[in-house]
Parts: structure tokens; sequence; C-alpha cells
């Protein structure tokens, strides 16, 4: 990581799905090696930002630019031309891990090679020993090296998480965003997923946006937290700036309801 | 695994492509190298093939092991190499004659006209009967115990007959009674009796002796057959009318052949079984007789004349008879008509006719025209019942007690959905031949004796071992043809799979854009539209009559069907896995081959398995147009009325289908 763009640099950004406005003006700089938490309600908008970031879904025609890494990834509703190229550099972490459940868990990290690949290695499977080196490495790196010839559909939820992670190690990503990766997820691999993220983030300098509806985690594992409602940034500082007076504002008068009924 | 594929499709296109250029080089080749050579007699490497197309009739049973040494002596006599080729159907015969896949055929005197007239043939010799007859009769049939004893206890039109017609395209069955008896009394069938029914000679003469319609068409070489094979049948028959005779069966060849070959043909057919020693003759009557022949006799196109005449008298009854046309055109049709007769008498045919003629027959049948009348009362009738039923319905399904509420307008859709589906039932009834279902209870005796004829006449030990023997002996004749129609199907499910994988993702809308999606789903609607047969007579033109053509009708027609399920596989996978695959950065391709191709090929490869059980019965059917395989045998054994030969034939059918099913199952389960 050699220049100093920005991971992750939003600026009025908009988007809205019929009436409703999923991301409202929203501007955010995040620079690299940070470790950021996005929170928030259900649809205030969180994973539409991360999605919108990945270029995965167009934002509106009178939207500012998105980029990653200092590369601009859509601007105006239309994705850039080098989209591909720039994905490559970008991990991104579904809620649903998104392996393919038929493939062995070992291709499935493959797969991370195919943007840096020549096309046609890529269609026919033919993956150099080097990309075998990588992926193993990264099981290893996860933890789960002993199932990489089961089929991903075998594997539990948390053992699926930490293969997509690997897929975005062999990826050689520079940034991680991961949208909701331990809603599906038991306590004990949800801890073990957010541990790996944290462990990528301080060790290997990967910049990483979390989106979470634990707001203790996201006090636990992130500096930083920004905090999403209806659109629009709500709250953007510290996590440990994060009062119960800023959570119902964030959250509305419900939250103070459901924290307590937690903290039984 | 993939590159393997590729590479095996590769070869496959080859294959195609050189199999392609193979038969389209055949015929030209051929031409020129006889022009020069003489001495093919000479060089048995150098030997010219000819292709010589042998309809399936009644007449033949065991049809190639009876042609076999006829064949021989006729590859012997001309120098040639004789390679036959059967059909059971004569659409095939006339398209690849046509094509010039083959160069001469046998016929029945109406396909023949077909062959002359479409096919570009030349009727060169004729065959004779045994007996040295040159001709055989249409008769009408009764059952044995029946009161009609002439043709004018029939003609009283009281409408209490039920008339059973051949086939139209029959000469004995259809053209002959037509023209004899109805046309120059003047009187429409379709209103003179009950109710006409068209079938073949078999159906008929079966129908005949069971009562179930009280006069049938036939002819004199079928009932000959007939007592042969089944007595207990002909024995439940009358015979009450016998037509003059028809000319025996013409022997055609392409009127474009070389003159070298057309002198040794001619030579072939006017010696053979009259030239040489007392044992050459006695051997070659010996090979005569199992095909129905006597010797063969000079003829030309004029030997056709009977049956231009014979069509022309249809064509007046049906211009006479047609409720479609005004006085005006009816008279200047009669007219034309009378003319052409006219001239056809006067010996002058050239085999003119209009193209319409066979288009004609199809949509005049008698049963067709009587279908087709509109009643506008019961339609006012069926209209009045929609009504009632949809006030039923919406009756019966009106909210009662406590529960959600169904909107009304739910209900009024269900209710005309119910409504509808009733209708179409009752709609559909009367043409569906519904009202005479009770015949199923009422002749469940004759069924089960017409099945008893597929097993062992008693329970004696003679009886068992002589059908055991027969059983036998159709097993052995039914297993390798079987084994090719099996064949057939494999190939054709194969490069249909092939074909499918593209055409199915260009089809799926989350795959490709409508503008491509919208195209290739049409012309996988119509790949799937068009019936077998159609497409391997399309595929003769190119490729001759045999199994090829075989395995190209299923490979189209198969292609459009999976393509269809392939797409629809495509269109209901997880989008996750796929948006996994993008976000990586990897290419559309890349997502299709990685994301969505793992996801569907379970359902996939189920879809390729189950069309391949499939095709091996359609395969079957193909075997009526001349592509090989056990169909062939099949058609011919029912239409000698060869009931073991069939028992045995369906009986490794049934076994095959269901070894391929059992198969299939076992790989889905591998696989899936």
């Amino acid at each position: 990581m050699t220049d100093a763009a920005a991971a992750l640099k939003a600026e009025n950004v908009r988007m809205t799905f019929g009436e409703t406005k999923a991301l409202d003006n929203v501007s955010l700089t995040i620079e690299p090696g940070e470790m950021v938490a996005l929170i928030g309600p259900s649809g205030s908008g969180k994973s539409t930002l991360l999605r919108v970031a990945a270029a995965l879904q167009k934002a509106d025609s009178d939207s500012g630019p998105v980029s990653v890494l200092g590369r601009v990834m859509q601007k105006s509703g239309k994705i850039s031309s080098g989209v591909r190229a720039n994905r490559a550099r970008l991990g991104f972490i579904f809620q649903q891990f998104n392996l393919v459940g038929r493939l062995t868990l070992f291709s499935n990290v493959m797969l991370g090679a195919l943007g840096r690949l020549p096309a046609w290695r890529g269609a026919l499977g033919l993956f150099p020993i080097a990309v075998k080196q990588a992926a193993m490495d990264a099981l290893e790196r996860v933890g789960i090296a002993e199932f990489a010839g089961r089929r991903a559909s075998n594997l539990s939820g948390g053992q699926q998480q930490r293969g997509a992670i690997a897929r975005a190690l062999v990826q050689g990503a520079e940034c991680l965003f991961a949208d909701e990766p331990i809603a599906s997820l038991d306590p004990v691999s949800a801890r073990k997923v957010m541990e790996l993220l944290r462990e990528l983030n301080q060790t290997d300098g990967l910049s990483v946006v979390v989106t979470l509806h634990q707001v203790d985690y996201a006090q636990k594992f992130c500096d930083r937290t920004v905090a999403l409602n209806k659109g629009r940034i709500v709250y953007d500082g510290p996590s440990d700036g994060l009062d119960r007076d800023k959570l119902v504002e964030i959250y509305g008068p419900e939250f103070e309801v459901a924290f307590q009924g937690g903290e039984s | 695994m993939i590159r393997l594929m590729s590479q095996i499709f590769v070869r496959l296109t080859l294959l195609l492509m050189l199999a392609g250029l193979a038969s389209c080089s055949a015929p030209t080749g051929d031409d020129s190298e006889t022009t020069t050579s003489p001495a093919a007699l000479a060089d048995p490497g150098e030997r010219r093939t000819l292709n010589f197309g042998i309809i399936a009739t009644e007449s033949s049973s065991n049809l190639e092991s009876n042609w076999r040494p006829f064949i021989a002596a006729m590859s012997e006599w001309t120098g040639y190499d004789i390679q036959p080729f059967y059909a059971s159907d004569y659409a095939g015969m006339i398209q690849a004659m046509r094509y010039g896949s083959i160069q001469v055929a046998w016929f029945s005197n109406f396909s023949g006209l077909q062959a002359v007239r479409l096919g570009g043939g030349q009727v060169f010799a004729k065959a004779t009967y045994p007996d040295g007859s040159e001709g055989y009769n249409s008769v009408l049939i009764v059952p044995a115990d029946s009161p009609i004893r002439s043709v004018e206890d029939i003609l009283t039109c009281d409408g209490t007959i039920d008339f059973g017609m051949g086939d139209p395209n029959s000469t004995s069955g259809y053209l002959v009674p037509s023209a004899f008896i109805f046309a120059p009394r003047g009187i429409d069938p379709s209103e003179c009796f009950n109710s006409v029914r068209n079938a073949n000679h078999e159906a008929n003469a079966v129908a005949v002796a069971n009562g179930l319609i009280d006069v049938g068409t036939n002819n004199t070489t079928n009932m000959t057959l007939l007592q042969r094979t089944r007595p207990d049948i002909a024995a439940q028959i009358r015979v009450i009318w016998t037509s003059p005779p028809i000319q025996t069966d013409p022997i055609i060849w392409r009127s474009d052949l070389d003159e070298e070959a057309k002198q040794r043909l001619q030579y072939f057919f006017m010696n053979y079984g009259r030239m040489g020693t007392p044992e050459e003759i006695a051997e070659a009557r010996e090979v005569l007789d199992p095909l129905y022949f006597g010797l063969f006799l000079p003829s030309s196109n004029a030997h056709l004349d009977p049956i231009v005449q014979l069509e022309i008298v249809r064509d007046l009854t049906e211009a006479r008879n047609d409720p479609d046309l005004s006085e005006a055109e009816r008279e200047t049709r009669v007219a034309e008509l009378r003319a052409r007769l006219a001239e056809v008498e006067a010996g002058n045919t050239g085999l003119i006719s209009q193209a319409s003629a066979v288009g004609d027959v199809q949509t005049d049948a008698p049963a067709q025209a009587h279908a087709s009348s509109v009643n506008w009362i019961a339609s006012g009738a069926m209209l009045g019942l929609a009504l009632v039923l949809l006030t039923l319905l919406l009756w019966a399904s009106a909210p009662r007690g406590p529960g959600p509420r169904v909107p009304l307008m739910e209900r009024i859709a269900n209710a005309v959905i119910a409504a509808g589906v009733i209708i179409i039932l009752v709609w559909s009834f009367d043409s569906a031949d519904m009202d005479r279902a009770y015949l199923l209870v009422e002749n469940a005796g004759d069924m089960g004796e017409f099945i008893a004829g597929f097993f062992p006449e008693n329970l004696s030990a003679a009886s068992r071992t002589a059908y055991s023997q027969n059983l036998m002996h159709g097993f052995s004749e039914a297993i390798p043809q079987m084994i090719v129609t099996v064949q057939i199907a494999i190939w054709g499910t194969f490069i249909a799979v092939f074909a499918a994988i593209p055409f199915g993702l260009l089809s799926a809308r989350n795959v490709a854009p409508n503008w491509v999606v919208q195209p290739v789903r049409r012309l996988m609607d119509v790949f799937r539209s068009i019936n077998e047969l159609i497409i391997a007579l399309v595929f003769i033109a190119a490729v001759g009559l045999g199994p090829l053509a075989g395995v190209m009708a299923l490979a189209v027609h198969t292609t459009g069907v999976l393509a269809k399920l392939f797409s629809e596989a495509v269109e209901a996978v997880d989008n996750g896995p796929v948006e996994g695959v993008r976000a990586t950065g990897a290419m559309p391709l890349h997502e299709v081959i990685w994301a969505v191709i793992p996801q569907v090929a379970p359902l996939w490869t189920s879809f390729g398995l189950y069309r391949f059980e499939s095709n091996a019965r359609s395969a079957t059917v193909l075997g009526l147009i001349g592509a090989g395989g056990i169909g062939q045998i099949l058609f011919e054994a029912v239409r000698a009325f060869d009931y073991q030969r069939t028992a045995a034939i369906v009986i490794v059918i049934v076994v095959a289908v269901s070894a391929i099913d059992l198969l299939s199952q076992l790989l889905r389960k591998r696989l899936v």
C-alpha cells in the first residue's frame, strides 16, 4: 500500500429505492489502515453504502463519486470502465458468505485469483501453482486448511465466512468491506470472525469497513464508528464516544428497551 | 474436466463437419466415376454404389432377411454395390430420391406417383405376383354374420352404418372405393353413413371382425396375408365387393440416372428369373417368392395413368361436395377436372396435377369436414353453462363464519379458472370421441381376445415351444436393432446437450440481455415445436435415409427442449454466489462458469438424462421414415399382423427403456 489514497471516499452519494432515500447525500472518508464499524437500524443505508462503494449497485444519476483506494468505482450512476481491476483490489464479505456451494472450499478460495489471471485460464480453471499455494496459505491463515477438500455447502457458517475471508486474501485485497459478516453466525463463530478481521487489520495493515447490528461488537473491535439513520450520517467518531443517549438518538426510543433486555 | 469437455466438443464438431462433407460429395463423385468405368465389373475395389429404396408394406415381413438374397443378386447382375434402404413411410423415401441419395426404389402405386411428381422419378419396370397376375383388388368387408349381402345394401344411406375408410393416401383403402363406388353415384360417404373413420387396413380388418364397424375397406393382398397369419380374424370377415384390378407396384429410378446405370438395371430386372440354367431360374424364383414377386415386366410412367385417373375422380367428388366453394367456383373446378379426365383417358397424362392435390385430401377428409361444422346452438348452450357454473362456484366460495376474508376479485378469478377448465373438458368431449368411451367396457372381451393374440394360443407344450421359438427369433432380431436405436438416442442427446448449454444460457434473463434472450427463445420454440419426423425429412435431403438423419432430428428437437429447461434452471439460481464471484473482480464469463454452472449442473444433468430416456423412445418412431433402428421392424411386424414378433419387439423396447431409466437414476444419484 504505497499510495496514501483513502481506502474509501464517498462524496455526496445519493441512492433512492422508489420513494425511499437509502443514501441521502452521504460523504465519508476512511483512511488506509483504519478499522471502521458502520452501524444503524435496518434500512438505515449502511449495507447500501458498502454495495455502492464496491459498484455492486448503481447510485442515482445525480450522485457524487465513490472511490476505493484512490480509483473511482462509480460516478453519477455510471459504473467506471476499469471497475473489475478495482474490485480485484477490494475484498467483499457477505452476510450469506456467497461461496459457491457445490465447489470445494479450495476451489472457492482460488476464485479470488480470477481478476488477476488471463481470461482463458480463469475460464478453463487452469490455476497456476502459485495460486494454489496462495489458496492453501490463506486457508491455513484463517484456520480451516483441513477442510480444503470439502464442498462449501457442507461447512458451518463460521467456516464458510472464514473461507470467504481467505478468498479475499488470495485476491491480495488491500481493503475489506464486510457486510453484516456475523449476522448469520452463532456467538462463538462471530467472535472468531471479528478477531480475524481485526488481526488482518493490525498485522497486515488492511483497511476494514464492517457493518454491524451489534453495537457492543463495534465498540469492542473498532476504533471508529459511523452511524447512519434514514440514509444520513448521524454519528462519526470514536467508538467509545457512543453513550446511551447517542444510541437512543440513532436507533430511536425503542433502543433503550432492547438494550436493557439484552443486559438482563 | 472442462478442458477434456472442450476437447470432446472440438472433436465432435470436426466429426460432424466431416460427416456433412462426405455426404455432400458422395453422389457427385459417383457420377463422374461411372461415365469412364465399364471396368467397374472387373475391379471390386472401385465398384460404384447404387442406393435402392424399399417401402415396407403389409406384404413384407422379415424385410431385411427376405430382401438380402435379392439385393445380392442385383449387385451381382449389375456389377454395382446395391445398398438397400428400408422405410415404412414413403415421405422419407420420396425426399431421399428427390435429393439424389436414392437412385432406384420400389414404390407402391400412389407413393410412386408422388415420387415421379416430386422426387424426379421415372417408372421403368413393374412387379407381378408369384402367380403371374399383374394386379390386386380393393375389397369391401363386413362381419361374417352381417345382414349386408352386397354393395347395394350399404348405399341406401339410411344413416345406420358405421363405415371404415382407408387412410386418405391409400390406393386400395380410399381412392379405389371413392372412385368406383361413391363418385359415380354422387354419394358423399360422410352424409350417407352414420360415421366414417379413416384407419389403416389392419385396424379396419380388426374393427370389422369385432363388429365395431359395419363395413370397411381393404385389399386382396392384405386379406390373403390375414388368412395366413390370423385365420381367427379372417374367419370373422366376409367380402361383399371386389374392385376391378389395381396394377402391381412400380419400380422407379431417378430420370436423370446415367444411361449405363439404366441399362444395367433394366438388364437385371428384365432377365432375372428368366435367363440362365434351369437351376438358376429356380433359385431366382425362390428369392422372389417371399417378396411376393413374380417376374418383372417393363413399364413406363403410363403405369401410373390409372392412379392419376383415380385421383381426378376423387378430386371431382370433393369439388362437388365442398361446402366452401361457391356455385360458380364449383362449376369451373368440375369443368376443369372433367377436361383433365378426358385428357388422361385419351392417354395424355404427363402426370399433371395441381400441387395442392395431396393437401386437398387431408383437409377435406370426411371425418374432419364433419367435425368442423360450427354449431351455434351448442356455443350458446356452452355460454349458458359457463355462466351457471360461475355463479355456482362463486356462491360455493362465499365466505361463511370466522376467518380471513378472501377478496372478491380473487374469488372471481378462481371461479373463472375453475369454470374454464370444466368448459374446456366439455368442449373437447365430442371431438375426442369420449362419447364412445363406454365401448371400452362393453367390448373389453374383444380387447382381451386381441391381446391374447400376443400370447401362445393354448397351454399345450407344443404351442408353448413354438411360441417361445418365435419369441426368441424376434428377440435375436430386435436386440441389435434396439441397440442401434439407443445409439441414435445417445448421439442425438449428446449433441443436444452441447448445443443447449450456450442456447440455454443465452435465453436466461439473468445472464443475457433481453435483445439476445428474445430471439434465442423464439428460435428454441421453433426447434421444440417441430416434430422430429419433419426435422428428419429435412436432414434426409442432406444425408439420405439412415440413422444420421435420425440423430440430427433428435438433436435439433432436443436442443429446443433442453435449452428451455436449462434456461429456467439458470433463472432460478441463487444470485449470492454470482455476486460473490463478481466482487473478486471476475469477468461475466467467469461468473457464469464458476457461479452459475456449478449451481445448475445437477439439474442440467438430470434434464439431460431424462431427455435421453425420452429420445430412446422417440428414436423408435423415427424408424417409420427410414431412420433405422427398432422402429422400422416394429412397424413392419405390426403391418404384417405378426403379433408374436410384435410382442418380442415390444418386450425388448420395454426392457431397454426400463434399463435406461434405472441406469440414469443411478447416474443422477452419483452426479447430483
